[in-house]
């Protein structure tokens, strides 16, 4: 899938702001955004529920937007999941099944067997969790090339929430699967994405492969031999520079074997290099950017 | 396994079913349910209680008609219409609901295809139970042993009407769901798509009605009738034979094709605002103003009586319509300012129109078509006592002399004021209609017709002794077409009293004549009567009129009824020697003032020192003038003053002389009985000596007045 310069507008507003993006086959991205950053907008593009103002989508090089041969291969899972009104899961497979040519009624069956939801029974009756659970099964048993999942496993109780990456890993290895997670949620983008990217006031501030990222972030522990003002760590252009004592923290970006050995020219008495997570790499990023920085 | 794929109309279909059952229920119980109830009962009445004869018409009546209009007219309308509304509002729920609208976009299929798939669910689901209904209702007829009496032309003529005004309230609705994005701003566009310009545009008719001179009122209806698609489709259900069902289809066609379109490029994130696009803001933003704006004004034209309240009315309607709807539009408070240049443009329009209509700019009162291009000149006086003459004149003199009248009358309205009050003013009591019919087209204008009547006279005495004008008279009185079914005859002399009458010629003063049950007579005094219009000269006309006959008519092939009256002067022999035979002479001799000899009779004279065109300007009451009071002196005198006298009612026929400018005077005539009998009422009254101080005592009950020119 191809995300191609893409421009999306509300009134004045810009959600989304020139995106790119390309996404293979088997591969799972999560998507990380500040609150209104865009991503819902963006899967709603990638879905061809929303027209691009400027720039394409394409799917196996066809255009999404109003093509329903690229839209049949596409799952868009709402963060409010949208239901027929009054319809049972029962229903709403009836309604797949006159659309979607892969829609696969013994797929659902067992899916809904395996989550525990009743096929019959209306889904507004439904708490707000098992909603969501309703919504991945109608949209797993669509067999679609591409799913885009907004916020998807937010309300779901952790055994659940574990059985469905199971089944999210098992489909991308299995056919290929393409997953877009958005969310907030950076722990669980870690156990499961392949590659993740920032995106923040509609653009796509960083993305790559989710090891890469990891290891590309130091936090490291110093004790200098000598007084160091700030401005001697400026050559290493720290993200993050704090302090306790003798002891400085620093956030910094680049190979950790180059910058151990950079480091060890200032002698330290004690230096440590320590992991930094994705959700302290997303914050780094977003203060990077001014975003709610005190 | 893998699905089938079953298909989505299908599923379309039975998600909407209920659709189907509201409108077969809602339909079952104005026309099934009619038939179940009434058709048996009434079926026993027709047997037990018509003769044979009337047994088939009834029967065809009640299984063809009655059930149709069981219900009426615009219940019948806004019943079909709405539920056609309702459907599509019904069917494209989708486009008012954000989660809804996101999951069907998130389908894959063309919207167009959707568009088709809705519009195919309509016809099984919107149109599919009224055609059912009709089925049901039939096989009742049948059921009852009614089939044979089926009007088939009426009947389903009805039901096409009433299905076409249901596919109109279903092509309206999907536009309206289309262009908006919840229900109620659907209903509102719903609205103002079906009588809003019809609406806007008879609020304007009114305004030109009260500014232009000449505007005839007319035109606008029968410009709604020839182009309005819900006027013509109204129509159609009231007489389906006459329907014009072109407006409405086009408009469904284009409701239908606009929809189809817009369809296409509304973006899936305009559910649940008010217009679902941008555009719509500046259009509406302009046209709801310049409604909401012109309704006011006239409302406050009409409060205020002035033109200032219509300037208000135009200028705050306008900016209030424009902030009540951006207030609705936004769904809150803030942001109503934005676009003030849309009112301030409304109202500017607005008032650029009123000052054109104030103006005339466009010259329309003062609009004469040439001569050569005038083929034939129609008129009908309105608000006269001629009111059912309608003359059409196309012989080159006759034409001539209208034309020329006409000029006349544009001249007239030439030199009057401009301003609202002075064009209703002018026109409002009467006016003669005038159709001028060109080339190609036609030019209708109404003139008042008051000042210019005494140089108009040549004009009239060669109009109203033309051949085209008996012709048309003749026409209009149904003469000649053997369709006058009764005939009554009133006398409107003062002394035509039934008794008194009767006592001195052997005769009744009236007469009431049914065609079924004498038409030997009938046709006599028609015969009569047209040979005596045929004959009539200006001067016969200008006198007054001694009998009325109203004549009651059907045509019955056009199926037209009517009703007219047609007077009868003192140079209608014929007519008169129809129906009072040897005694007509002395009969016309006494009602045009012989009874003036009568001794019981006082014949009083008072003439005014001054015209009444001063009288007027003067300001004064005639009643406070020191007029010249003289009591005739033999009955010979007397007769002669009241046939040189006019009837008080006179001058409101069309082609009288306007006799304003010069003196005149009034005689009054007493009846001696009735004056003894109010003595004998206790009023203090006693009959004077001077019979001439009676004049001055306005409670004596005075038998009649007649105006005199001149002393």
């Amino acid at each position: 899938m191809i995300i191609d310069r893409v421009k999306k507008s509300f009134g004045m507003k810009k959600a989304i702001d020139n995106l790119s993006l390309r996404l293979e086959e088997g591969h799972i991205f999560g998507m990380l955004g500040t609150n209104g950053a865009g991503k819902s907008t963006l899967l709603r593009v990638m879905s061809g529920i929303l027209e691009a103002d400027e720039g394409t989508v394409l799917l196996d090089g066809m255009p999404v937007y109003e093509n329903p041969p690229a839209k049949r291969q596409i799952c868009y899972l709402s963060d409010e999941p949208a239901f027929l009104p009054n319809a049972s899961i029962a229903e709403m497979g009836r309604m797949q099944a006159a659309y979607y040519p892969d829609f696969d009624l013994s797929k659902l069956k067992d899916l809904c067997k395996r989550f525990t939801l009743p096929m019959n029974e209306r889904i507004t009756s439904f708490s707000k969790g098992t909603q969501k659970r309703a919504q991945i099964c109608l949209g797993l048993a669509l067999n679609p090339k591409v799913l885009l999942c907004d916020e998807t496993f937010d309300g779901l109780d952790p055994v659940m929430r574990d059985s469905f990456k199971k089944v999210l890993s098992q489909e991308t290895i299995d056919r290929g699967l393409i997953t877009v997670l958005a969310g907030h949620n950076q722990q669980e983008m870690e156990d499961i994405c392949d590659s993740v990217g920032f995106i923040h006031e509609g653009k796509l501030v960083c993305s790559g492969d989710l090891d890469t990222m990891l290891g590309d972030v130091h936090r490291v522990q110093l004790i200098p031999s000598r007084d160091m003002a700030d401005e001697d760590f400026a050559p290493f252009r720290p993200l993050r520079l704090q302090r306790q004592g003798k002891l400085c923290m620093l956030t910094l970006r680049g190979d950790d074997e180059q910058l151990s050995a950079e480091l060890q020219k200032l002698n330290p008495l004690f230096m440590e290099f320590l992991p930094l997570s994705l959700e302290e790499i997303f914050i780094l990023e977003m203060e990077d950017r001014g975003y709610a920085k005190q | 396994m893998r699905s089938n794929n079953p298909n989505a109309t299908h599923f379309l279909l039975r998600r909407n079913l209920f659709i189907g059952v509201v409108v077969f229920l809602v339909v079952f119980f104005t026309l099934p349910m009619w038939g179940l109830s009434h058709i048996p009962e009434m079926k026993k009445d027709i047997q037990l209680y018509y003769p044979p004869e009337e047994m088939a018409r009834s029967f065809s009546e009640l299984v063809s008609s009655r059930a149709i209009h069981s219900i009426d007219l615009e219940t019948r309308c806004i019943l079909f219409g709405g539920l056609g509304f309702l459907t599509a509002i019904m069917l494209f729920r989708h486009l008012f609901s954000r989660k809804q609208g996101m999951l069907h976009a998130s389908l894959p299929e063309k919207r167009e295809k959707d568009y088709l798939r809705r519009l195919l669910g309509y016809l099984v689901l919107g149109l599919g139970p009224v055609v059912l209904n009709y089925v049901l209702y039939l096989l009742i007829v049948l059921a009852n042993g009614l089939i044979a009496y089926v009007d088939w032309g009426y009947l389903l003529g009805h039901m096409g009407m009433m299905l076409l005004v249901n596919v109109y309230g279903f092509a309206v609705g999907v536009l309206s769901s289309v262009l908006t994005g919840t229900w109620w701003a659907a209903l509102l566009a719903g609205t103002v798509l079906v009588v809003g310009f019809e609406g806007l545009s008879l609020v304007w008719h009114t305004l030109a009605g009260k500014y232009l001179h000449t505007y005839v009122d007319y035109g606008y209806s029968n410009a709604l009738k020839t182009f309005s698609p819900t006027c013509t489709l109204y129509k159609g259900v009231y007489k389906p034979g006459e329907a014009r069902l072109l407006p409405g289809l086009i408009s469904c066609v284009l409701c239908f094709g606009a929809g189809l379109y817009l369809y296409r490029i509304r973006r899936t994130e305009a559910t649940e605002r008010t217009l679902a696009f941008d555009w719509l803001h500046a259009v509406m933003g302009f046209v709801l103003p310049v409604m909401g704006g012109s309704l006011m004004g006239v409302i406050l034209m009409y409060s205020f009586a002035s033109e200032t309240g219509l300037v208000l009315g135009l200028t705050l309607g306008t900016l209030l319509t424009f902030w009540v709807c951006r207030m609705v539009f936004n769904q809150r408070f803030c942001g109503i300012l934005r676009q003030w240049y849309l009112p301030v443009a409304a109202v500017i329009v607005l008032l650029l129109c009123l000052g054109a209509l104030h103006t005339d700019v466009m010259g329309y009162d003062h609009y004469l078509p040439q001569r050569d291009e005038v083929r034939s000149i129609t008129y009908q006086p309105i608000g006269y006592r001629d009111s059912d003459e309608t003359i059409t004149l196309s012989s080159p003199d006759a034409l001539d002399a209208a034309y020329a009248w006409c000029e006349m009358m544009r001249g007239e309205v030439d030199g009057m004021e401009n301003g609202l009050d002075q064009a209703y003013l002018a026109v409002t009591d009467s006016c003669v209609l005038v159709t001028y019919q060109l080339e190609n087209r036609t030019v209708v204008r109404r003139y008042p017709n008051q000042d210019i009547r005494n140089d108009a006279q040549p004009c009239l005495q060669a109009i109203i002794e033309s051949d085209d004008y008996r012709r048309s008279l003749i026409a209009d009185y149904h003469l000649e077409d053997g369709s006058v079914r009764y005939l009554y005859m009133n006398c409107n002399a003062p002394f035509g009293e039934r008794e008194l009458f009767y006592d001195k010629f052997g005769v009744l003063p009236d007469l009431n004549l049914n065609r079924s049950e004498d038409p030997q007579k009938m046709d006599k005094i028609l015969l009569a009567l047209r040979d005596d219009v045929e004959d009539r000269s200006f001067s016969d006309k200008k006198k007054r009129e001694i009998f009325t006959l109203d004549l009651s008519f059907h045509n019955e092939e056009t199926g037209e009824d009517g009703y007219i009256n047609v007077p009868i002067f003192a140079g209608d022999e014929n007519v008169l020697k129809a129906i009072f035979g040897n005694k007509a002479v002395n009969v016309t001799d006494y009602l045009t003032g012989g009874y003036a000899a009568d001794e019981n009779i006082i014949v009083l004279q008072a003439t005014m020192p001054i015209s009444r065109a001063e009288l007027q300007r003067s300001g004064i009451s005639s009643f406070e003038m020191e007029y010249e009071v003289t009591e005739a002196s033999s009955p010979e005198e007397a007769v002669e003053w009241v046939r040189g006298a006019q009837h008080s009612g006179q001058h409101r026929r069309y082609f009288m002389p306007d006799y304003e400018e010069q003196s005149y005077s009034y005689i009054y005539i007493y009846d001696i009985e009735r004056l003894k009998q109010y003595q004998a009422s206790g009023d203090n009254f006693q009959i004077p000596e001077d019979h001439a101080q009676m004049v001055n005592d306005r409670n004596i009950p005075i038998t009649t007045t007649l105006h005199c020119i001149g002393k």
